[in-house]
């Protein structure tokens, strides 16, 4: 019951922000909520797991792309077109579980990497169906092609699937599946020793973890009302959802929310403060705050917080 | 009845006979321990028999069935059970967490895993810490964790290595009484060990390695005073 409090607390606290603040506040917060989720999404598989993937990219991808489209090509809403693309990277994300995890966790990352920028250049090529560099433009829509008029309701659909996802990670952890995970990322050998596939549970979490990377790529298209190879497939997005559960604290649902709201208007606010002047300016940010964030906070914000708070009481 | 079987096993690293023909058998209810001094062999041997390593020679048979190319998750779900040298504990779950997640693997059709979870965290004294998590653990107390996890799994046959390195000689004393308990319960137990009094109060039988090899066995009382176990711990009279 404890444990219910703090997400509750959160997550009301965000859903009323909107009604106070500006539509720029609110899209930046909106960015904070949807880079939170999908740092949640990483973090089945990279916090949970302990599989550290560097190209989830690759699945943010497959989610902007299959329900732009879908809906372009088919006038498929991507209501629908967000699960099609979720079951796409799933099965991508599984596949390329089963052919790089035998060979261990470096060699996973190496392999992600690879795949986000081998996507990058198939949906570059594939000028038919996927606009080749130029992409998709969206001329515009309604709230049946996940379009809307205000930021607000951008924040109000992110911030449910950010709910869903973080009930879903308390739910992981404490259940036998996600037990096995959490064992198999702590010691892979003493898991093989109470019969677990370690195997089988890493592909599983990977596909998991694809197919909720991918939601939100259908979020960031329609948000964006656009799609590009270039744009979807940065290794920096791939870098992003790592960081955000890093620093947030990876071995927690609340972990990537946490993280994601230190990092993101961080760096938004430090790049519309130097305008262009600095490219790259946000990467930098994530790099300095990944590196200096282990320092004062070993296992990243929440257990920090955590600690503090034991210590007051 | 045997339960275990393995014959003319061996295993090689690069150059390095690890083990080298080594035939062990196991039946029913039987307490059996494995010495020998360091680089014997002694773990090599257990990891082959777990599924850890596949033998370059040789089959190993668990309940009659051929288990030598067989993943180590598959013997365990088999209803073999092991710990190992150096505890390995799932550090960032907590104490509970860690027998619970045996129980929920291995034990079929259980009621209440929850309740056996927590009896075997109570049964060796993990009851005060049971919320921490298992790298808040001492040495020993992460000793005893893998221990608990193991037999709360309820497996019919116990690997052990080396179960006493690092406890307290009182929580040694407690171990004793589980193994004897566990025998009477009719599990079958091998154990990897250095400590001879405890071998010699715990087992039923004793086999000796040297150099990846057998070089005696029989109760504690023979092995003792066989003249190649003695060289081999002395390096010659």
């Amino acid at each position: 019951m404890r444990e219910v409090i703090a997400p509750t607390i959160t997550l009301v606290t965000l859903a009323v922000l909107p009604f106070f603040s500006t539509d720029y506040l609110t899209t930046v917060l909106f960015q904070a909520l949807l880079w939170a989720y999908l740092g949640s999404s990483w973090n089945i598989l990279g916090g949970f797991t302990g599989q550290f993937s560097l190209g989830h990219a690759a699945f943010l991808g497959i989610g902007a792309y299959s329900s732009m489209i879908l809906l372009s090509a088919y006038g498929v809403t991507p209501w629908i077109g967000m699960i099609v693309g979720g079951g796409l990277a799933a099965l991508v994300g599984a596949a390329i579980g089963l052919i790089s995890m035998r060979l261990g966790t470096v060699f996973f990352a190496l392999a992600t990497i690879a795949l986000a920028e081998m996507m990058k250049l198939v949906f570059l090529y594939l000028r038919p169906i996927t606009g080749g560099p130029l992409g998709i433009v969206l001329a515009g829509g309604d709230p049946t092609t996940m379009v809307f008029s205000s930021p607000s309701h951008y924040y109000w659909l992110t911030l449910g699937l950010l709910a869903s996802i973080i009930g879903f990670s308390y739910w992981l952890k404490r259940s036998k599946f996600g037990l096995n995970l959490q064992a198999i990322r702590d010691d892979e050998d003493a898991a093989k020793s109470l019969g677990i596939n370690p195997l089988r549970h890493k592909v599983a979490a990977s596909g998991i973890s694809a197919f909720f990377t991918a939601i939100g790529g259908t979020i960031m298209a329609q948000w964006l009302l656009y799609v590009r190879p270039d744009v979807v497939f940065k290794i920096d997005h791939s870098i992003l959802m790592a960081v955000t559960a890093i620093i947030g604290g990876p071995y927690h649902p609340l972990g990537p929310l946490l993280g994601s709201l230190l990092v993101v208007p961080a760096s938004l606010i430090i790049n519309s403060l130097l305008g262009g002047k600095v490219i790259g300016l946000n990467v930098m940010v994530y790099g300095f705050l990944l590196i200096i964030s282990p320092v004062f906070m070993r296992e990243g914000i929440y257990p920090w917080i955590r600690d503090k708070l034991v210590r007051i009481r | 009845m045997r339960l275990l079987a393995a014959e003319g096993v061996s295993k090689k690293f690069g150059g390095l006979q690890a083990v080298y023909n080594m035939n062990i058998w196991l039946d029913l209810g039987e307490v059996v321990s494995i010495i020998g001094p360091n680089g014997a062999g002694k773990t090599t041997l257990l990891n082959l028999l777990s599924g850890y390593l596949k033998p370059d020679k040789g089959v190993i048979k668990i309940f009659g069935k051929d288990v030598s190319k067989m993943s180590a998750e598959r013997i365990a779900r088999m209803g073999v059970g092991r710990t190992f040298q150096q505890p390995k504990v799932f550090e960032k779950l907590t104490v509970y967490e860690n027998i619970l997640i045996s129980v929920l693997n291995l034990c079929k059709d259980i009621d209440d895993p929850h309740g056996r979870a927590r009896m075997y965290t109570e049964m060796f004294g993990l009851g005060n810490v049971i919320n921490h998590e298992a790298r808040a653990l001492s040495f020993g107390q992460q000793r005893l964790l893998e221990i608990a996890r193991v037999l709360a799994s309820d497996p019919k046959v116990i690997f052990l290595d080396e179960p006493t390195s690092g406890v307290h000689i009182s929580l040694i004393k407690r171990l004793e009484e589980i193994i004897k308990k566990l025998k009477n319960e009719g599990k079958t137990i091998l154990i990897v060990e250095h400590n001879m009094p405890f071998v010699a109060k715990v087992s039923d039988r004793v086999i000796v390695m040297s150099n990846g090899s057998k070089i005696a066995e029989g109760t504690y009382e023979e092995v003792k005073e066989n003249a190649k176990v003695i060289e081999a711990y002395l390096g010659g009279r």
